[in-house]
């Protein structure tokens, strides 16, 4: 008992401590991607930890399951959240979602080449081709999107 | 007399009570950052806090020996990715 009861104050200590370095790295840093980081820690080790808790502690198996329930939809859904919650501050920022060239962005499948999205049209494709003859280079210009795109 | 109020105070608490008050506390710095600064800021400081209240939830639930009440988190938990989903469609198209 007294085994138990001291690996759930550890277990509990540590979804404190990282609660709260994570609470005070979200109120030091100045950037809104920068913050959005610290959510991670808390639903998956912070979350786990006091999963692990209860279970250790609490004879329902009314808790435990709902307790499971709410670490794994925590992780899934924040981690669901944070690239919607980036990818909506990026297009809000910049006005667009595609990377420029000038932001040095690596994009994969467009042989480390910036402002072109993955999925860009072959030089075999008929329509990609330009009006004075000469074949595309399957690069898509960056161009800024309208605002019914968005 | 500081030593009796605090007895009287402490007389209820178990380990799980303790770390939901500590729980609770983290949430500070989560609202000063969701009270101040730009929406964009105000939107992750919400999505932060939503985590800790749950876990601050779950803490009371187990201090206070209320299994059935671990439907209030669970909910809350579902709940809050609807609303994240909408506060983020929202900061994306609204100027």
């Amino acid at each position: 008992m007294v085994h138990h009861f001291a690996v759930t104050a550890s277990l509990l200590a540590i979804a404190l401590v990282v609660v709260w370095l994570c609470s005070l790295g979200l109120w030091a840093m100045r950037d809104p991607f920068q913050r959005l980081q610290f959510n991670s820690p808390v639903v998956t080790i912070a979350a786990f930890c006091v999963l692990v808790a209860v279970w250790l502690e609490d004879p329902a198996w009314q808790s435990k399951i709902k307790m499971t329930i709410i670490a794994v939809l925590l992780a899934v859904m924040n981690s669901v959240l944070s690239h919607g919650t980036a990818r909506a501050i990026r297009i809000r920022q910049l006005d667009r979602w595609p990377p420029s060239p000038d932001e040095k962005i690596p994009v994969y499948g467009n042989k480390g080449i910036a402002g072109a999205p993955p999925f860009a049209p072959r030089d075999s494709d008929p329509s990609s081709a330009s009006s004075s003859g000469k074949p595309s280079s399957g690069k898509r210009s960056s161009r800024k999107p309208s605002s019914g795109e968005r | 007399m500081i030593e009796r109020w605090l007895q009287l105070a402490t007389s209820g608490m178990n380990l799980w009570l303790w770390a939901a008050l500590a729980m609770l506390l983290a949430v500070a710095p989560a609202g000063i950052v969701a009270f101040r600064g730009n929406v964009e800021d105000r939107l992750v400081g919400l999505e932060f806090a939503t985590p800790i209240i749950v876990l601050f939830l779950v803490l009371l639930i187990e201090g206070f020996n209320h299994p059935a009440f671990f439907d209030l988190p669970l909910t809350l938990t579902m709940l809050s990715f609807g609303s994240g989903i909408v506060f983020v469609r929202f900061l994306q198209r609204w100027e």
